[in-house]
């Protein structure tokens, strides 16, 4: 197993974790020659709470690497995102030319040549150096403690959830998330522990956001302004051809396309997308038979993809 | 009064209270010891690995005074007198650091007009004033703070590690790199250990100085715990590594042929208080750093010393830029494998190792001595409540005001020093306590011109009987609420 890599702007990848560090304290990096994988997951039931896949192309993010396995060339390691994180921020505080990160077997404590190399656990070391305005010469040494994931019961929960049946594309407009902010105060205010989101492409798209409690109250919030609304049948649901579909603006709509939609969800979880929403260039949800799907472009460039999946509580067959 | 120390400078204000508040980080107990030209406290933490001495010499205050005349023997110790000698004659006891923290964290400095300290240790003082140090703070907004805690009296117990190291380290040849008992030094330029620190998690506990292939490596982790083949305790582990030829000086440079390979460890947490506490008398040297924050960050000399030996000596950190104060935090240090430290301990010179290790404080008990009866000295009520009580302090009027400035000739303040005569007023003693409206105080004593003469009358009587008392915290202090009643039972 090796794992070396170097690059000069942490950007994306700060700005990745940085959204999804407040989901959970722990993500899971999977290294392939072509693609690294940043996933939150609920160690336990994945299914069961969102899930966060963030995608980039290696070759965007890293300037020299060399990743090798026995595995198919893949390695997954389990890692604190606030370390990995705050390591980052050091990194590009520090005003340095280059990043190294490297997977070490040895132990990050101060002992020399005990090597755990029976375990699971390793260091992920992070390294640079910078001139400080004495103009000396610092080096920086950062080892996080990694979990390798090997074995098949780790393998299992990591399966990318697919798509069921896809029902509705909507492209939301960037300043949804001032939609985030209005479900908030509901969030504090109320018992509210649910939410239904029902969406339609009549006129120009509705996406409504129900909060009922039965016999008290019932209140929907819903977008006013147009929404891009895209064929669900024409478009395939992996990030390539959504991005393509967002381009060509393919908004004809096909007569096998069913025109409303309901699911719902844990307002918590829908609440938890927020940051993501708000940060980043693109974002499309995605209504399906069983969950809703935010996938999102962090920017105009193909580097980072991220995709927020939430569970339905109810399935709702869809209204005529 | 027979000890005063009067501090007015703004920076020096917050030099005091960071010191202060640091200390109080180590040990519940900070002690002090007055000579005639420094005034030193310090705290050993109680596991004994860490000690912290600060010295203000006596320029860092604006009027310092000790008069060692007729002195309580408790706590005093005769040395020579010389100006230069570390053995001169001193004055040490420990008081509650928590006290201290309360009131001088609270503390804006730049609010204050001044900070003295007084303590009256003259053996014919009346007993409800002795082991009192007394603090009193005048703010800009006239409002004067008094506080007053109880101390106990201590051993001085000379601290050997700095002297011996700096000695060895000056008679050591300067081309030997290979003795055992090598003491290394280096300088270093606080901003890298800083910006170090500022990387390192806070969850980290360990410290480690690597010396190796001609650099200097820093790190910052916590010793592993696995179980089940997972990390149930490992924080990140930080290291900055620096050539060594980047430092400001060092011993460590080889012209032989074999680098320098030293590997110490210890706790990260004092080093973190050491230079958390350095970066306020640093930054605050010129007054101008302190509020403009761009000339915080540029390049300065702030740059502290290091001493050390070997793994499982103690290693001294120390600050000596600023004119009238040094700092000194020794550390014991350990090695990095837990099995060859016995090893080790088991091959060390047992009279060396007490020499080089860190001692509590030796509480001096307070001798059988005849004491004055309390209740007649209470004819001026005192504050002395065994804790630090909430500050004395009110607004004083306009009529009042006069007073709190001209009446408290025991409590100077600075502004009159130059011109006021307190020679005779010198043994007056908490003379503003007599403010206090009681119907007593005017009856007995209504000019109050000499309260020595006042005490003596009640309180310097040699032939009482003797009254045991083993701790000076059980004193009869009289609180607030009994400042009426008591001058009642004496008519």
């Amino acid at each position: 197993m090796k794992l070396k890599l170097k690059t000069k702007n942490t950007e994306t990848l700060k700005t990745t974790l940085s959204l999804i560090s407040q989901l959970r304290k722990y993500v899971v990096l999977r290294f392939t020659p072509s693609q690294l994988c940043v996933i939150s997951v609920n160690g336990q039931s994945p299914s069961s709470e969102p899930q966060v896949w963030c995608k980039f192309e290696t070759s965007s993010l890293f300037d020299e690497m060399e990743i090798q396995s026995l595995n198919d060339n893949s390695i997954l390691l389990e890692i604190n995102v606030d370390l990995l994180l705050q390591t980052l921020r050091n990194f590009d505080k520090a005003n340095s030319d280059g990043l190294f990160i490297r997977l070490q077997r040895k132990d990050a404590t101060g002992a020399q040549g005990t090597n755990v190399s029976n375990g699971r656990t390793a260091s992920l070391a992070l390294f640079y150096s910078n001139i400080n305005f004495n103009a000396n010469v610092i080096n920086h040494t950062f080892k996080i403690p990694v979990k390798i994931l090997k074995n098949t019961q780790d393998m299992s929960r990591l399966q990318e959830p697919g798509h069921s049946n896809v029902g509705m594309i909507m492209r939301l407009p960037n300043e949804f998330v001032s939609m985030f902010k209005r479900l908030e105060k509901f969030r504090k205010a109320s018992f509210n522990e649910t939410v239904t989101i029902r969406a339609s492409r009549k006129d120009r798209g509705f996406l409504g956001f129900v909060l009922e409690e039965e016999g008290k109250f019932k209140v929907t919030i819903s977008w006013n302004g147009k929404l891009e609304v895209m064929s669900a049948a024409a478009t395939n649901t992996d990030g390539d051809s959504l991005r393509e579909a967002i381009n060509a603006h393919s908004s004809q709509v096909d007569s096998t396309d069913i025109d409303e939609m309901e699911i719902t969800v844990k307002l918590k979880d829908w609440q938890q997308a927020s940051k993501i929403v708000g940060t980043c260039h693109t974002v499309i949800l995605l209504i399906c038979e069983r969950d809703c799907v935010l996938h999102c472009f962090l920017d105009d460039s193909d580097d980072a993809d991220i995709v927020y999946y939430i569970n339905g509580l109810r399935i709702r067959n869809p209204l005529d | 009064m027979t000890f005063i120390a009067i501090i007015d400078s703004k920076s020096h204000h917050l030099m005091w209270s960071k010191s202060i508040l640091s200390l109080s980080a180590i040990s519940e107990f900070i002690k002090f010891v007055i000579t005639k030209n420094s005034f030193s406290i310090s705290a050993v933490n109680n596991s004994n690995t860490s000690h912290a001495e600060i010295i203000f010499k006596s320029s860092f205050f604006n009027e310092y005074h000790v008069d060692f005349s007729g002195i309580l023997p408790e706590g005093y110790e005769e040395g020579i007198e010389d100006i230069d000698s570390d053995d001169q004659s001193s004055y040490s006891f420990i008081v509650n650091s928590r006290h201290l923290a309360t009131v001088f964290r609270t503390i804006e400095p730049s609010t204050l007009l001044y900070v003295c300290f007084k303590i009256n240790w003259r053996i014919d003082s009346s007993i409800s004033q002795r082991y009192k140090l007394s603090i009193e703070i005048k703010t800009k907004k006239l409002i004067i703070k008094k506080y007053q805690t109880s101390y106990q009296p201590v051993l001085r117990g000379n601290m050997h590690i700095v002297q011996s190291y700096k000695k060895q380290l000056y008679d050591q040849p300067h081309d030997s790199f290979d003795g055992p008992n090598r003491i290394n030094h280096l300088v270093i330029d606080q901003l890298i250990p800083k910006q170090f620190l500022e990387m390192v998690p806070p969850s980290a506990e360990d410290f480690k100085i690597d010396i190796k292939n001609g650099k200097i490596s820093f790190s910052g982790y916590t010793k592993q715990i696995i179980k089940d083949r997972d990390y149930l305790k490992q924080p990140m582990a930080v290291t900055v590594t620096i050539s060594l030829e980047d430092l400001i000086d060092s011993n460590l440079i080889t012209t032989g042929t074999d680098p320098i390979k030293k590997c110490i460890n210890f706790r990260l947490r004092d080093f973190k208080n050491f230079l958390n506490l350095i970066n306020f008398f640093t930054s605050s040297n010129s007054q101008k750093d302190q509020f403009d924050e761009n000339y915080m960050t540029l390049p300065s000399a702030d740059n502290f010393d290091m001493f050390f030996r070997n793994a499982g000596d103690p290693i001294l950190f120390e600050l000596q830029n600023s004119n009238h104060v040094s700092i000194q935090y020794i550390q014991i240090t350990s090695d990095d494998k837990a099995t060859d430290i016995e090893a080790k301990q088991v091959n060390v010179n047992i009279t060396k190792r007490q020499s080089m290790s860190l001692q509590s404080h030796i509480i001096q008990r307070i001798e059988n001595r005849d004491i004055a009866n309390s209740r007649s000295t209470s004819a001026s009520p005192m504050k002395n409540n065994s804790s630090i009580r909430t500050p004395v302090s009110k607004l004083p009027s306009t009529s009042s005001l006069r007073h709190s400035i001209r009446l408290p000739s025991g409590w100077r303040t600075p502004e009159r020093d130059l011109n006021s005569d307190f020679g005779g007023n010198n043994d007056e003693e908490y003379i503003t306590y007599g403010k206090e409206p009681s119907p007593l105080k005017h009856s007995k004593t209504p000019l109050k011109q000499n309260s020595a003469d006042a005490d003596t009358d009640y309180s310097d009587s040699e032939d009482e009987p003797p009254r045991k008392r083993s701790n000076i915290v059980e004193e009869d202090g009289f609180g607030p609420t009994q400042l009426g009643n008591k001058p009642k039972s004496i008519f």
